[in-house]
């Protein structure tokens, strides 16, 4: 531990180094567009709201964002953007998307604010997940039996659900998942086993143990796999904000 | 209170760590315990503090046998422990660490951290310790940091505190102040026992000693009556020459020769700046500076395990600046390092194939791709009893051995290669009294077959001993460049801590 | 008295890992039966207990005879054996060397890929077809082992990390490229590949029996055993070898002894690969003579309990490799026969990594004591 310090560098090593990752990031996907994502002539119709639809011209929009990531790309790696340099990149990529679904939607037209909440409710599971992760990086612990205890909480709350409903289909998966991540912690911390093997070894039981039990119980008694779903919930005003309200607000509890 | 530990015994497989201790302590007096590494301490330690339970014997306080299960009853009981290496979270500030565990809380459980702050400067008060509650950890001296844990320590109420090599870290004034703070917990009525292999300052502050070695206590002595030679005597149990012999140096040409050496780390930050100095054949240079002013660093950039920035090294004349660590042994470089267990041993290996660790890829040991390890198990019992390495046998795995018995297996492999220049970084740190001698003995021997050595010490007593010249570096540069037989060690750990002994006010 | 129990633990402590091994394996099985108790419905709802019980050991009793109970049953085990044996080394080479190669499955995927070219585009003679196919197999996984060692040599990039994303990409490029004209099959649309020509395949080893071609051994077992001996080889007598064993237990004191550790990163992770690349083969060339879209399965997580289990020692590997085999084997013939799912040997697996990486859990149930302990990290964890 140095007690001399020369001026502080205005930025550190790592700095320097995830900020010429973003810019030669920008660039890459500058060239993704250039000459994946322009092949595809034709107009992309995003549908918004009932009445109406954007239409972008794909070929185009995707030369376009390609000179505009470039363009990012090169200010990235030459100045860098500093405080904004977040701001830039979730704006990148955002457009990036955008020419992405015109590419795959050239010459047709979709529902965007459709797609937009099945985004939201798909990336539930993931969010919860890295919340889980994170939660134990934090604490210096590593779990990778985040798909294990996922897993395990699916199955449970399947069949507890089936049998009690869907309230107390949530309550049996997350105790579920704290006994698996009780069952980490017994063998990670009494019995002094590697945090990472523990971890796969619970996410091959928590699989062989969903399967073998799903072939097993409920092949043969279907009643324990019927789960009467949320239903989604518009919650009033929120929800009428065009495209992003639908998306955000008409979900079901859990989300 | 009164704490004694009764005909304690704890075993491990293998070996009898702690055989029937019997201790005393009351508070208002300050017990050190002595002995080499192995002999028992850190175990009986951490008996007292919760961490094993013993085999045999109890622990009885004020009369009443108790029982650990976890250091969390010991200090319950009033038992503190300020470890070697301290347990602060660098981040965090001094009262967060000091409250970490028994924090206070308000409603719903929400930390208070302004009743820890005024906490800690009640207590920093009291005892003189001069602690500002909202300085971060990793910006403060060593110094400091124990203070920090001292006061974690009588937070939580301990009646005795037991504190584990504490001076390793200090400079010689911080150790004065150390002291200090010592008289005045025990003025207060704690009682302090104080783990060291230091006898000098046992002798000084103890009021009483006691010896362990090979898990019994040998003896308690009186500081007042005894001398160094004679605890010494009963660590090792045999007479130990406690002074290096010597004659006086035959210094011959430029070996190693450093010019401007400057070494910055990824960040920018400066671990070494405009270092030069020579070492010639036949001579021993010391550096003597207090842990973290850049001895480390110099170190590595001498044996290539970090890059230089700028500056020059050269061997024999030959430029070695950017040669990676092989091309430097084999052009004669040796390196004792100063983390054996991190740096210079793999644990896991035998003692034989540690033996060769630095040589198994001489002609002498391989053919081509295939080791050769006939030869290999032919040195290494040459070694084993060349270098009188205590080990059952050279398959055992190097990682039981003691700290002074895997330090022997380092000094073995380096030094019985035919060598131009040897590097020893705290060639002796936490290696028993009987070790010790035999490797400055080696030291010193290889010196006079004409090898140039530079070795690097926080232990000012062992660098001023070894030298026959002795440079100070204190935050990266090379303050001055002393005749060891012409110093004080007061005058050399001013340069130390970056004073000069004619501009210092003597305080 | 005292004397005589520390004299048995004693004697336990020498042959303790083998017998560790052992109660955990046992342990393993109890704990499955105990599933199967649990999760017989019928059974449990009619109150028939000793129905239950019956199902465990007709279950047992079918692993037993499917892995080893005839001549067809070894055939099977070794055959399944195969693949887990090389893929098993290729985890162990790397543990060895601190490295945790998730990327089994990808470097077989990519073994097989290679392997199968030659296997096509070339007409015998076999005695020169089979070698190369097998050595262009071991040359295609050592290649794509190579991708996550340069990673971490060069960027320190972890390799749990960059190996199970490689799969991924392994597995998508062999769908696409299983539809290119190169490699698929002339009459068909859907991902398969040309057929390896005869003088490619792997010799059956059973094949001087005549009429029973219901024996599918092949050679791809001995090379696999060869593999064994070639691994233990490398560690015990080559210079490489120290250097990895060295440089696994402790990263600084390789670099401080002068070794070339960013070298050693990428050799172990090239020969990982080569050894998954030589189950690719194996498979490609012997057992299946084709490869369609996933022939490797999810062996790298097999691989991975393998190399735990026999402590990625030679023998213990090879051991472990042939356990999870019979265990394969077996669990079809389970599944026939006892009506217990396949998936059964998933959870027996994992039980057994979990008992055999808790010795202190061992201890604790069947009350040896004074068993060593193994503790430690099996390999580098996160940015350390």
């Amino acid at each position: 531990m140095s007690t001399t310090e020369v001026a502080a560098p205005l930025l550190s090593l790592e700095q320097r180094k995830r900020s010429r990752n973003v810019g030669f990031s920008l660039i890459f996907l500058a060239l993704i567009s250039a000459f994946f994502l322009s092949a595809r002539p034709g107009d992309a119709g995003f549908k918004l709201v009932e009445s109406f639809t954007l239409v972008l011209p794909a070929q185009s929009f995707a030369q376009a964002l390609a000179i505009l990531l470039g363009a990012l790309g090169a200010v990235q790696l030459y100045r860098g953007f500093g405080k904004w340099t977040n701001v830039v990149l979730a704006f990148a990529t955002a457009m990036f998307v955008v020419g992405f679904l015109a590419w795959a939607t050239s010459g047709g037209s979709f529902n965007l604010t459709g797609m937009l909440q099945d985004t939201v409710t798909r990336s539930v599971p993931i969010t919860l997940g890295a919340i889980a992760g994170i939660l134990c990086e934090r604490s210096g612990i590593i779990n990778i039996a985040i798909e294990g205890q996922l897993l395990g909480g699916a199955f449970a709350g399947a069949v507890i659900g089936s049998l009690y409903g869907p309230w107390a289909g949530v309550l049996g998966a997350m105790a579920m998942g704290v006994g698996l991540s009780a069952l980490l912690a017994v063998f990670a911390i009494r019995f002094k086993v590697d945090q990472v093997i523990v971890g796969f070894a619970i996410n091959f039981f928590s699989l062989g143990l969903t399967s073998f039990l799903s072939q097993r119980v409920l092949t043969e008694n279907p009643e324990y796999n019927i789960v009467k779903p949320f239903t989604p919930y518009a919650v009033p005003l929120l929800s009428d904000i065009p495209v992003i309200g639908v998306a955000l607000f008409t979900q079901t509890l859990l989300v | 209170m009164k704490l004694e530990l009764r005909g304690i015994t704890k075993r491990f497989p293998g070996v009898v760590a702690n055989d029937n201790v019997n201790l005393s302590l009351n508070t208002g007096e300050v017990l050190s315990l002595i002995g080499e590494n192995g002999a028992g301490k850190s175990t009986l330690m951490s008996v007292l503090y919760g961490m094993y339970k013993p085999d045999e014997g109890e622990i009885v306080i004020d009369g009443t046998p108790l029982v650990f299960a976890s250091p969390a009853d010991a200090i319950a009981a009033g038992i503190g422990m300020v470890h070697q290496h301290f347990m602060l979270v660098p981040v965090f500030t001094v009262a967060e660490n000091v409250v970490l565990g028994v924090e206070p809380t308000g409603a719903l459980g929400k930390l208070n951290i302004d009743e820890a702050r005024r906490m800690v400067r009640e207590i920093s008060d009291k005892y003189n310790l001069d602690l500002d509650p909202d300085a971060v950890i990793e910006d403060l001296p060593v110094g400091v940091q124990q203070r920090v844990e001292i006061v974690k320590v009588l937070l939580r109420d301990a009646k005795v505190v037991v504190f584990d090599e504490p001076t390793a870290v200090l400079t010689p004034s911080e150790i004065i102040e150390f002291f200090q703070i010592v008289k005045t917990l025990v003025s207060a009525g704690r009682g302090v026992v104080f783990i060291t292999h230091k006898l000098k300052e046992a002798l000084n502050i103890a009021d009483r000693i006691a010896v362990l070695r090979r898990g019994k206590v040998v003896g308690e002595v009186d500081p007042k009556a005894a001398t160094e030679s004679q605890i010494a005597e009963m660590m090792v149990g045999r007479p130990v020459q406690l002074t290096v012999e010597k004659n006086s140096a035959k210094a011959g040409d430029v070996v190693l020769k450093v010019t401007d050496l400057t070494v910055l780390d990824a960040d920018g930050r400066t671990h070494v700046e405009n270092v030069s100095f020579e070492v010639h054949s036949g001579e021993i240079v010391g550096i003597a500076g207090v842990q973290g002013n850049g001895q480390t660093e110099l170190v590595e950039a001498l044996t290539g395990l970090r890059k230089a920035t700028s500056g020059v090294i050269a061997l024999d004349g030959k430029d070695l600046t950017h040669s990676d660590p092989r091309e430097r042994h084999q052009m004669g470089m040796a390196h004792i390092p100063e983390d054996r267990q991190r740096q210079g041993l793999v644990g896991g290996l035998s003692v034989a194939e540690n033996l060769v660790l630095t040589r198994y890829h001489d002609d002498q040991f391989s053919h081509g791709v295939i080791v050769d390890w006939e030869a290999a198990d032919a040195i290494a019992e040459t070694l084993i009893t060349e270098y009188d390495i205590r080990t059952p046998n050279k398959e055992t795995g190097v990682g039981t051995l003691s700290g002074g018995n895997q330090q022997k297996v380092i000094v073995a492999r380096e030094l019985s290669r035919d060598l131009r220049l040897t590097i020893a970084a705290q060639p002796t740190r936490g290696v028993d009294v009987g070790s010790i001698e035999y490797i400055h003995s080696r030291i010193v021997k290889e010196r006079d077959a004409g090898t140039a050595v530079l070795i690097v010490s926080t232990e000012l007593e062992e660098v001023m001993a070894l030298s026959d010249r002795l440079l100070v570096m204190y935050r990266g540069k090379v303050v001055a460049e002393l005749d060891p037989k012409k110093v004080t060690p007061m005058e050399v750990g001013l340069y130390m801590a970056g004073s000069r002994p004619d501009s210092a006010v003597s305080a | 008295m005292k004397n005589l129990f520390n004299k048995l633990g004693e004697r336990l402590d020498r042959v303790s890992s083998m017998k560790l091994t052992l109660l955990a394996v046992l342990s393993a099985l109890l704990v499955g039966a105990f599933i199967i108790v649990i999760s017989d419905v019928d059974n449990l709802k009619n109150g028939d207990i000793l129905g239950a019980i019956s199902t465990v050991g007709s279950a047992y009793w079918a692993l037993v005879v499917g892995s080893f109970g005839s001549l067809r049953a070894i055939s099977n085990t070794i055959n399944s054996s195969t693949p887990l044996i090389l893929c098993g080394i290729s985890v162990a080479i790397a543990f060895k060397a601190g490295l945790f190669n998730i990327g089994a499955t990808g470097q077989m995927l990519a073994g097989g890929m290679t392997s199968l070219w030659v296997g096509f585009a070339m007409d015998g003679p076999g005695i020169i077809q089979v070698p190369l196919a097998i050595l262009a197999g071991a040359i295609g996984g050592a290649a794509f082992g190579a991708i996550p060692g340069i990673l971490k040599a060069r960027t320190g990039a972890h390799e749990v990390i960059t190996t199970i994303m490689l799969n991924n990409m392994a597995a998508f490029f062999i769908l696409w490229l299983l539809k290119t004209n190169m490699f698929q099959r002339e009459d068909r649309t859907d991902p398969i590949s040309k057929l390896v020509s005869a003088e490619g395949r792997l010799p059956r080893l059973f094949g001087f029996m005549d009429g029973r071609a219901d024996l599918v051994a092949h050679l791809g077992f001995v090379v696999a055993i060869a593999a064994v001996v070639v691994y233990w080889w490398f560690l015990k007598k080559t210079t490489t070898g120290f250097e990895f064993r060295a440089y696994g237990l402790n990263a600084d004191a390789a670099t401080y002894a002068g070794m070339h550790v960013k070298r050693l990163t990428v050799l172990s992770m090239m020969f990982a690969g080569g050894f998954a690349g030589l189950a690719g083969a194996a498979e490609v060339l012997g057992t299946y003579g084709y490869a369609s879209t996933n022939f490797a399965g999810n062996i790298g997580f097999d691989a991975i309990a393998i190399a735990l289990l026999g402590q990625s020692s030679p023998l213990g590997t090879l051991f472990a490799a042939i356990l999870f085999g019979a265990l394969q084997a077996g669990g079809r013939q389970m599944q026939t026969n006892s009506d217990v799912p396949i998936d059964l040997i998933i959870v027996l697996r994992a039980l057994i990594v979990m008992f055999i990486a808790a010795p202190l859990l061992v201890k604790t149930i069947w009350r040896t004591k004074n068993a060593t302990i193994t503790a430690g990290q099996t390999f580098r964890g996160w940015g350390s």
